[in-house]
């Protein structure tokens, strides 16, 4: 049976389809043949990031490509079989001078982000209350803007760098998750393609311990 | 409007869904499975000395004395509480079997339905291997019956993991944290535990192994390798003679054996499968041997099954394009009913489904009218015409 890969169109496209290659699979290229080797019938599909989980949570494909920071805010009961080691990000709190002082006088912080559950769950577990704003555009600009005392953003990091990456302006507070892209099957392809799978993993998981942490 | 997470079946889906239940009681009474109906409302303590988290997940409700109830949202273990209480006295082994609706708030399990239909069997008072082999089989025999073709079982054990844990040499937190993350499926964390915790290479590698492991087989002969225990020799052993028994049902190529399978409910206590069809969202069906559950209710007896998600089979039959025969045909309108009430009797005592009011002169087939003396019958297979004797013939009635 042909397994269907979906992979994040964005950022993370070029570097998913890379690696996909440098195993034998390919395809999501425009015109580019699909297909895999030596023994793997494939497919590969390119997809909005956000709407790999679905697919893959759906059965409309079998294995994907998914930040961890976006399987961890949907936890859609996938099936994660590898940390692939590219994409390194850290998901970060960071605030706006003074925010501190507004959040002890009015009892909460507005935080602005793309990851509502995962901001929710971070503050409650210190036990901070936050109203959430789920912010589409520019993050650092909706704390300038006053939309929101601070943000929970991605910002790229190479493991072990220093955090000054962070926001225009803000201040790193903590860091709520740290993100790498992974290797995720949905819980009925694991059954369905449990042999294209293996050999899929078998051969990332060679070639991402040949390259080591990047 | 109806309550968030419920809906309402319309007569097109109800008539496939009536025909899916029957094929499948039909099968489960073929191999002697008797049919038990548990009430749909229990009391919240009985259901959570099983183990069944209802906080979270239950319907709640109160009697008129104050006494909380619980609507059931799982039929396998109310079905449990009731072999204990009214059929614990009968000789051993049970067959039970059940079908109907279970009810879930919205925020469990990732979905959206608030109630859905279980079918499932359980088989109470064996422990053999003999025992996990007809559940599974008799699972396999349900799903084919009703047409479904794309369907595989993974089977996996609770017991290889807890034999292969504790052969990782885990504290016992850590071993709860081993557990959790194959629970989850996350095998990324999986493998940052095992690498932080301090277990040897050779662990690592056998837990690697025992993951990647490929259905059928296969995957027995080489879980059989890394068995470095007399424990998981026997768990192993159990499991092949589990696919033994498979084959010679003829539903071998069916199973396949995936040491990654962990239920996120911790009452299973041996092999724990899942059935799946291509593109389906949850399990098609789920179950296993759960020893210590008929326990809970003071009655320790070994004890399997299986539950179907009717649903979900539903989804699965009509995404592979297979038809589901409506145990009744639709109905005939007649447009001479009124003219004529004892023609409609004698259809209807040969089980054919008449619609004879005047308003009934519809445009939808099969319809029958009267026209210059003779009967005239448009079905989707063409027109009769000709005397009442040939209309009851050309509708099997004759």
């Amino acid at each position: 049976m042909t397994l269907r890969i979906a992979v994040p169109d964005g950022a993370l496209r070029a570097p998913s389809l890379q690696i996909l290659a440098a195993v034998g699979v390919r395809g999501g290229e425009p015109g580019a043949a699909a297909g895999g080797e030596p023994h793997l019938d494939v497919t590969v599909a390119v997809l909005a990031a956000d709407d790999v989980p679905s697919y893959l949570a759906s059965g409309a494909a079998d294995a994907g490509l998914v930040a961890k920071d976006l399987l961890l805010e949907r936890s859609a009961g996938l099936c994660e079989l590898l940390d692939l080691r590219f994409g390194a990000a850290l998901l970060v709190h960071a605030a706006a001078p003074g925010a501190s002082e507004r959040a002890r006088r009015l009892g909460r912080l507005r935080i602005a982000t793309r990851h509502p559950n995962l901001t929710r769950s971070y503050f409650a577990a210190r036990g901070l209350e936050v109203a959430v704003v789920e912010v589409v555009g520019a993050l650092d600009r909706a704390v300038a803007d006053g939309l929101a005392d601070g943000v929970v953003a991605l910002v790229e990091a190479a493991p072990g760098s220093a955090l000054q990456a962070g926001v225009a302006g803000l201040t790193v507070e903590g860091v709520v998750a740290e993100s790498s892209v992974r290797l995720v099957a949905g819980r009925g392809a694991r059954v369905l393609h449990t042999a294209e799978l293996s050999t899929l993993v078998v051969g990332l998981r060679d070639l991402t311990a040949r390259r080591g942490t990047p | 409007m109806i309550p968030g997470g419920m809906r309402d079946v319309l007569p097109a889906e109800a008539a496939e869904l009536r025909t899916i239940e029957q094929i499948v009681l039909g099968r489960f009474n073929a191999y002697g499975y008797g049919e038990v109906r548990p009430p749909a409302l229990e009391y919240p303590e009985a259901m959570e000395r099983a183990g069944v988290e209802l906080a979270s997940t239950g319907f709640h409700l109160y009697d008129e004395r104050g006494r909380a109830l619980v609507l059931r949202t799982d039929l396998a273990t109310a079905v449990a509480r009731l072999a204990a209480e009214r059929l614990s006295e009968r000789p051993l082994p049970l067959r039970l079997a059940f079908e109907g609706p279970v009810y879930r708030t919205e925020a469990t399990h990732n979905r959206r339905e608030g109630e859905f239909a279980q079918l499932g069997a359980e088989l109470l008072g064996l422990g053999a291997a003999a025992a996990d082999a007809e559940v599974v089989v008799l699972l396999c025999d349900a799903l084919a019956a009703t047409g479904l073709r794309g369907f595989r079982l993974a089977i996996g054990s609770v017991a290889f993991h807890r034999e292969l844990v504790a052969a990782l040499g885990l504290a016992a937190d850590d071993s709860d944290d081993v557990f959790d993350a194959l629970a989850d499926r996350d095998y990324a964390l999986l493998e940052t535990i095992v690498s932080r915790r301090g277990v040897s290479d050779e662990g690592r590698k056998t837990l690697q192994r025992a993951l990647d492991l490929s259905p059928g087989k296969g995957a027995l002969a080489a879980a059989r390798k890394l068995s470095s225990s007399e424990g998981m020799d026997e768990v192993v052993e159990r499991l092949v003679s589990v696919q033994d028994l498979a084959d010679d049902a003829g539903y071998g190529d069916l199973v396949g054996f995936d040491f990654g399978l962990l239920p996120e409910l911790d009452y299973y206590t041996g092999i724990v499968f899942e059935a799946w069809a291509p593109g389906v969202d949850f399990p098609v069906a789920m179950g296993g041997r759960y020893d210590r559950l008929l326990a809970a209710f003071d009655w320790p007896i070994p004890a399997a099954g299986f539950t179907i998600d009717l649903d979900r089979l539903h989804q699965a039959l009509v995404d592979e394009g297979a038809g589901v025969a409506p145990l009744f045909a639709p109905a005939l309108s007649y447009a001479g009913g009124l003219d004529d009430p004892k023609r409609v009797g004698d259809l209807r005592r040969h089980g054919v489904s008449v619609a004879a009011l005047p308003g009934d002169a519809a445009p939808a087939l099969p319809r029958l009218r009267e026209s210059d003396g003779e009967f005239v019958l448009e079905t989707l297979a063409g027109t009769t015409r000709g005397s009442w004797r040939d209309v009851l013939r050309a509708l099997g009635a004759g």
